[in-house]
């Protein structure tokens, strides 16, 4: 059935408007995302301070220059969660910034980017300053980067909580997104179950 | 016949296809549009955004089923960051990610569509017909079993209070009461559009190509004549570069309320009166989390079993906003990235006791009311759609009369303490002192933990194209050769969980295309 005659007209790049954006007045259309133009107007600053780095990431979400703050929040808001015994602890830590990472590099492109963004700012150390953090993230204590923690949680500007729930889920999710977080808490895990063969059934 | 599913993620060139209706979407409104056309007999393309996951598939981690099921891991949000969608991103959409409850849409919403926005033929006598027999398709039962502790408590609490409470009708055959659904139901009992209506547009004939998010809808003139859409990588992040064209007589946008706008808008349809991707409806949801002395294990048996409407039309239809209460499964990343949020003291503190608590959730019926507009859907810079949805005074009303009401029917259950989850909360050991708290609380955004697994409305129905969208029969006001067949047709929320009111509408707006198309409708589906 072909009411409407040849498809060749339709497919021909010629036939069609181009893409509307960025150029389109017509729409409105976000420059920012939800982290704001706080954040979007130090990225650029900051990535030419910092030289962004060409190195290979070991990671897929996280750059290279973001692990001191993920790991430092990681050893931070999960003290006395992750094992006691140190090297359990560390490994524990390492596992949840890579559960992090598949967690966070599965988001849509234009939201990587704000939580990149995001973190871009959190990298400023004059940001680190008004948080009470005057080290660099890999030097803070427990008790500062949470003392920071906290200075976000309960902000009077939303920024700031913003940025604290970004950081809270990189833990959270890092720890709680995989088994070794399961027997401190309780939780069996998924039940096992034998499943269906064959095609789907309608 | 062999099903025909090409996965995008693995094309090597453009892709063209020809077909005399393109689906965008096989959620609860794109799968059941796409079975009726198939089997009329018409030739169908659908795309979807998301990978073809099956029962075989399904972990029941989250964090696999986050990342490989869900838009943005779960964590999907409005523009603000305020408000967290859960949205199923996988074949079936979030019908195969959802907790099962099956309502018919209330006739108080449907009576308002009337006389509010113009919707003729929508009534409940209307839909009874096509609701009929989705609910003997999908086996749509309140559930027999009883409910897990996690909802035990609501019902207890609710008859100790005299607050109505019922059991929830599921779409389950088979439910071995796993608890999972959340994460896709890893033995096929859910009825979900992944085991119905998919493989049924397949057996028919239909072709699904996966990995392909849509891009744009073609135009010619004033007529869509097929959708462009871009081959994405296996876990549906970056584009690969390639492009899928399926040519069609007729386009169906079925991808959810946040897409489907912003599909619309990336396409620059006509839209002379500045509609499109007004008016979307979220049900905003907020949660209270209680401590019981008995084991609750809140992530195990059906999710969701019971419900109390007691507040849901508590003044009126378009009086103060009502709410619909439910419990909410107890997934641990899920719950402790939750209580994070409120800080590391009640994370730990919650952590220890986590197969004691318990959790409801209050959903508030949005759009009945003028100072409940809706939120609106926009496009990023990059041309994906995002939802700017403020909450305003009227709906903070709402949440704290809901945090206050899930306190006292906790407390009324046996619970020795209870937690708003509102960043400025703390646990409350008696109603008495909860009250107190909640009074106390900033109504803020980002201070209320809020959030919504129904996206509804952004191309609203209704008669008169200066205040809608499209038509109440689905089709577009201005442009040929389009319907919008998801929950971005209604012009309110619901008031109920939505999937029901999708399947009944969707059924019937595609069994008429089906005709107009010039499809062969068996009399079964008339």
């Amino acid at each position: 059935m072909n009411a409407t005659g040849g498809w060749r007209d339709v497919t021909a790049p010629a036939a069609q408007p181009q893409r509307p954006w960025p150029h389109s007045t017509r729409r409105q259309l976000l420059q920012v995302g939800f982290l704001g133009s706080l954040a979007l107007s130090s990225a650029g600053f900051l990535a030419a301070l910092m030289g962004r780095a060409q190195a290979q990431a070991a990671l897929a979400f996280f750059r290279p220059e973001d692990e001191p703050l993920a790991r430092g929040v990681i050893r931070s808001l999960l003290a006395g969660i992750l094992p006691a015994d140190p090297g359990a602890g560390a490994r524990a830590a390492e596992a949840a910034l890579r559960t992090s990472d598949r967690y966070f590099s599965a988001l849509s492109p234009a939201v990587q980017a704000e939580a990149r963004q995001a973190l871009d700012l959190l990298n400023l150390a004059p940001v680190r300053w008004l948080g009470g953090v005057w080290s660099p993230w890999e030097a803070a204590t427990v008790g500062q980067i949470n003392g920071f923690l906290e200075r976000l949680r309960t902000s009077r500007f939303t920024t700031a909580r913003q940025l604290y729930l970004l950081l809270a889920g990189v833990a959270t999710v890092g720890w709680y997104g995989q088994p070794a977080s399961w027997p401190g808490i309780g939780y069996p895990g998924p039940p096992v179950v034998e499943r269906p063969q064959g095609e789907n059934p309608l | 016949m062999t099903r025909q599913i090409v996965d995008a993620a693995t094309l090597e060139r453009p892709l063209k296809l020809e077909a005399d209706a393109v689906v965008v979407g096989t959620g609860a409104g794109g799968a059941v549009a796409a079975e009726i056309l198939a089997q009329a007999g018409l030739r169908v393309v659908m795309l979807e955004e998301g990978g073809y996951q099956t029962a075989r598939d399904f972990t029941l981690r989250e964090l696999d089923a986050n990342t490989e099921l869900y838009y943005d891991s779960g964590s999907r949000t409005t523009r603000d960051g305020a408000i967290t969608i859960l949205q199923g991103r996988t074949v079936g959409g979030s019908t195969t990610v959802n907790w099962t409850s099956s309502f018919r849409a209330p006739d108080e919403t449907l009576s308002h569509w009337r006389s509010a926005h113009g919707v003729e033929g929508l009534g409940s006598a209307d839909l009874a017909p096509w609701w009929r027999r989705l609910e003997q398709r999908l086996n749509v039962a309140p559930w027999a079993v009883p409910p897990n502790p996690n909802n035990a408590a609501l019902a207890r609490g609710c008859a100790r209070l005299g607050y109505a409470h019922a059991v929830i009708p599921r779409n389950v055959r088979g439910c071995r009461n796993l608890g999972y659904c959340g994460m896709g139901c890893p033995v096929n009992a859910k009825r979900g559009m992944l085991v119905t209506t998919v493989p049924g547009a397949l057996d028919a004939g239909a072709v699904l190509v996966t990995h392909a998010r849509a891009d744009r809808v073609l135009l010619r003139g004033d007529k869509a004549v097929g959708v462009e859409a871009l081959a994405l990588d296996a876990r549906s992040v970056h584009p690969t570069g390639h492009t899928i064209t399926v040519a069609a007589r007729f386009v169906v946008a079925a991808g959810g309320a946040i897409n489907t706008p912003g599909l619309l808008l990336r396409s620059q349809l006509p839209d002379p009166h500045q509609r499109l991707g007004k008016r979307t409806f979220i049900h905003p949801v907020n949660l209270s989390t209680a401590i019981l002395p008995e084991t609750v294990d809140g992530f195990s048996g059906a999710p969701q079993s019971v419900y109390s409407d007691q507040f849901l039309w508590r003044d009126g239809v378009t009086g103060r906003v009502g709410y619909k209460l439910e419990a909410a499964p107890l997934y641990p990343m899920l719950t402790l990235s939750l209580m994070g949020r409120m800080g590391r003291e009640l994370l730990q503190r919650f952590g220890g006791r986590y197969r004691n608590g318990q959790v409801l959730i209050a959903l508030l019926r949005d759009g009945f009311h003028e100072q409940s507009q809706g939120g609106q859907v926009l496009l990023r810079g990059d041309g994906s759609a995002v939802l700017d949805y403020p909450l305003t005074d009227y709906l903070w009303e709402g949440l704290f009369d809901a945090y206050l009401h899930m306190a006292e029917v906790q407390f009324a259950a046996g619970a020795t303490e209870v937690l708003p989850f509102h960043l400025d909360a703390k646990p409350y050991g008696s109603l008495a002192e909860a009250k107190a708290g909640i009074a106390a609380l900033p109504a803020k955004p980002v201070r209320g933990a809020i959030f919504t697994a129904h996206l509804m409305g952004g191309c609203g129905m209704g008669n008169d194209p200066k205040t809608s969208v499209i038509t109440g029969a689905g089709r577009h006001h201005q442009l040929e050769g389009l319907a919008v067949i998801d929950g971005s047709m209604f012009p309110t929320s619901l008031g109920v969980n939505p999937q029901m009111t999708i399947y009944g509408i969707a059924s019937r707006n595609a069994t008429q295309l089906a005709r107009d198309l010039g499809g062969k409708v068996k009399e079964a589906a008339a």
